[in-house]
């Protein structure tokens, strides 16, 4: 017991890192999905074609490969950065898709009177989108979009295979460590992920509340 | 040729068959678990899959040290090749594996600690494994000591050996340390010079250095002279335990050792087989 | 484009349609420029010679990462079927107004989403055992970790799909006289499935790729394999490029497939809606 209780700071450090991952890539992953989103819908036949391509070529990798490929292979044609900054690029990468995807989803479950009326106040295309179309949108995907985030939190992992110590890798290190004590160490990471989890679930629930549109 | 010859012959094959197999299992007392392994006829053997000329897992099988250690004990069960059984173990799964008896026996770059006595038994040690330390061609930042790689990035596997040898012992150089999930990753983070330097057993800087010929070059410095053990599931009853220390001696002195070292590990490492480390682990005498 | 996508917009006029024709054009260029300069960069630090690619077209290597493949496919296809049946109907049950049901419910859901695919996978080989005296195989323990976590994720996704839905459904459904667990099972999930389809079919994709963290647990999946092939013949790039257009591959046809499907059931769901209209109309009258 004392062991573990002297092997906790070290595990709740590395969280840090894993929540800091997260925050950014959860940011950066919004945007870049957004903008896919609305790229995948736009009267603009190569830009939807782009976004397919992306979506398709990146959602479909394991997470593992699109990092392989970020950090071993960026460097290969002349582009590196740090760790922690690869990581981030690849987790955006990778999440961008999931959000695109399902705010498409949530575009394709608007319904249709609504973008009509939109347009036949004549706004532009972006118009429609930015004040009908995406708010609307979010709103109805905040609860697979709560599952999105969640799922990049515990992504994050992956970057303790590509130099960035975060939760998991720290408790792989301990793990090797402190033989006789290995399923309270592994317990403890656990309990951390999920009460961060249900901490964010609870956050997005709010959002949702507050999202809310009754039809 | 008539049916007889060949019933003759076919008698002649199950005498001989029954007589070696009852030969095998009459070397061993009974109730003990070389002689339930030699019934079954079969093993289960806990190996590393990523570390050259260890545990490597090939396209037809494994293959290393670890892996010939294996077959030679096997063998004096009377095992063949065939029926020996590899599974893939990783950090977090070594000691369980064990602890639930879902393998025999864990040989895989298995370094004998204090801490991991006290869940599992060790047999052995069977190999003495230095840690050492690789840099790009030509040492550009002229690494010399450990202290040297102080503020440096230096690359290791998570949950290694290493990396608890290095918090324990060169606290400073684990500060700017980045670990990735294999050795073979931070070779290529060296090449690509976004780590300064590499750790790990000094036979996989080896292997590795030899697959990018010309990119890569080991040190001398060794550090954390570790020895590994072979894991066994923690019993009162030591009998497994010693059989396989009086097997390895015996696999010494018949110069099997040395064979399976030289062909493995020693086809890297300058200098040829060592001498084998002292057996004793949990079952000394 | 279907559905709401082509409604956004009028198709485009001369000036629309020259001036995407123009900034394609001028995409166009600069991409294919940065391909060339990709390649060459690649080419230059022996990236595309042959000694790396030419291992794929050989026989051995194909086999072993088709054995990959095998096991890959084998874990997502029973997971997928047992984690639509769990998250439907965990789902289902977050939505009831019964407390003792909900309640369950929604701790499954936060258990299976919160917890990390990778520990779960741990636990269910290290608790399982001591707690049911099952030995868990490896490929059970992977299918399980899965149908944990997608599930929670599936049963967010129809959460989400039933609420979407107007509210004038459900007290339509109420008005004809059906009950809660009809208006549920005919009105309200078939019309969320539909909307979410895009959804859940990414999840179909996360399940295939995240049996790959079923290498901790020792099921050497297809990224396993390709870790392993990737150090035997040292061109991970190369590998890892390979595998991933294979994943690119499969998880293509499956989405292109579940699309197909779901287009054809709501086309078949629109018609029976129709009939059902009609004979509730003869009913009447």
């Amino acid at each position: 017991m004392n062991e573990l209780i002297g092997a906790l700071p070290i595990l709740l450090h590395a969280f840090v890192t894993t929540l800091e991952l997260t925050f950014l890539a959860a940011l950066t992953s919004l945007v870049v999905g957004i903008i896919a989103a609305a790229m995948r819908v736009s009267p603009v036949p190569p830009l939807r074609w782009a976004v397919s391509v992306y979506v398709r070529f990146v959602r479909n990798t394991p997470l593992t490969i699109v990092f392989f490929i970020t950090v071993f292979g960026l460097p290969q044609v002349g582009i590196n950065f740090s760790f922690f900054a690869f990581a981030l690029l690849a987790l955006t990468l990778y999440t961008g898709t999931f959000v695109a995807e399902t705010l498409r989803a949530g575009i394709q479950a608007i319904p249709i009177g609504q973008i009509e009326a939109a347009r036949a106040t004549g706004l532009t295309f972006i118009q429609v989108l930015r004040y009908v179309v995406l708010p609307q949108a979010l709103r109805s995907v905040v609860p697979p979009l709560a599952s999105v985030f969640i799922a990049l939190f515990k992504n994050t992992s992956i970057a303790s295979a590509f130099g960035v110590a975060e939760a998991i890798g720290t408790m792989t290190n301990m793990v090797n460590v402190h033989s006789t004590i290995v399923l309270w160490v592994m317990g403890a990471t656990a309990i951390i992920y999920i009460a961060f989890a249900l901490l964010f679930g609870r956050a997005f629930a709010w959002l949702e509340r507050k999202a809310l549109i009754v039809r | 040729m008539s049916k007889l010859n060949k019933l003759v012959t076919a008698i002649g094959v199950a005498i001989a068959f029954a007589a070696v197999s009852s030969a095998g299992a009459a070397e061993f007392p009974a109730g003990s678990k070389m002689a339930e392994l030699a019934k079954a006829g079969k093993i289960k053997v806990g190996v590393q899959t990523q570390y050259p000329l260890i545990g490597m897992k090939t396209l037809s099988g494994y293959e290393g040290f670890d892996v010939d250690i294996a077959r030679l004990l096997a063998a004096k069960l009377g095992i063949k090749n065939e029926n020996i059984e590899f599974v893939p173990v990783t950090t977090p799964t070594r000691e369980p594996f064990l602890e639930q008896q879902k393998v025999d026996m864990v040989i895989a770059a298995y370094s004998i600690t204090p801490n991991r006595e006290k869940v599992i038994d060790f047999a052995g040690p069977y190999l003495p494994s230095p840690s050492g330390v690789m840099v790009k061609k030509g040492n550009p930042l002229g690494i010399k000591s450990m202290d040297d790689l102080i503020g440096k990035k230096l690359c290791g596997p998570s949950g290694s050996n290493q990396e608890s040898f290095i918090s324990a012992h060169f606290p400073e150089v684990r500060k700017t340390m980045v670990l990735f999930d294999s050795s073979a990753k931070c070779a290529q983070a060296v090449i690509n010079g976004q780590a300064d330097a590499s750790t790990t057993e000094v036979a996989i800087l080896a292997a590795l250095a030899k697959q990018n010929e010309g990119q890569l070059q080991v040190l001398g410095i060794n550090y954390d002279m570790s020895l590994y053990g072979i894991g066994l599931t923690k019993t009162e009853d030591k009998t497994f335990c010693k059989w396989i220390n009086k097997t390895l001696v015996e696999l010494e002195k018949d110069g099997s050792w040395a064979k399976a070292y030289n062909e493995t590990i020693g086809t890297v490492v300058p200098g040829g087989a060592p001498k084998p480390p002292e057996v004793g682990g949990s079952c000394p005498g | 484009m279907t559905g709401a996508d082509s409604h956004l917009f009028d198709a485009p006029g001369p000036r629309a349609v020259r001036r995407t024709i123009i900034g394609s054009g001028v995409a166009a260029v600069f991409a294919v420029a940065l391909i060339v300069y990709v390649l060459m960069e690649l080419s230059a630090k022996g990236q595309l010679s042959a000694a790396k690619w030419s291992p794929f077209l050989k026989y051995d290597l194909i086999k072993f990462l088709l054995h990959g493949l095998a096991y890959t496919a084998g874990a997502a296809v029973v997971s997928l079927g047992l984690a639509l049946v769990l998250g439907i109907a965990l789902g289902v049950g977050r939505l009831t107004r019964t407390a003792i049901i909900r309640m369950p419910c929604v701790a499954i859901v936060e258990l299976g989403r919160g917890l990390p695919v990778l520990l779960s996978m741990l636990f269910l080989f290290l608790a399982f055992p001591l707690a049911f005296h099952i030995d868990l195989p490896a490929f059970w323990t992977v299918v399980l970790a899965l149908v944990l976590y997608n599930g929670a994720v599936i049963a967010e996704i129809v959460r989400a799909g039933v609420l979407t839905l107007p509210k004038g459904q459900r007290e339509a459904a109420f008005a004809i006289g059906l009950t809660g667990t009809q208006t549920m099972r005919l009105v309200l999930l078939p019309q969320a499935l539909r909307i979410m389809l895009p959804s859940l079919i990414s999840q179909l994709v996360v399940l295939i790729k995240d049996s790959a963290l079923g290498f901790i647990v020792g099921y050497q999946e297809l990224t396993a394999q390709a870790q392993s092939a990737a150090l035997l013949f040292n061109n991970p790039l190369q590998t890892y490029v390979v595998v991933g257009v294979v994943y690119i591959l499969v998880n293509s046809v499956l989405s292109e497939a579940s699309t197909y499907l779901g287009e054809r059931q709501k086309r078949t769901l629109s018609q029976k809606v129709v009939t059902a209209g009609d004979a509730v109309t003869i009913e009447s009258r």
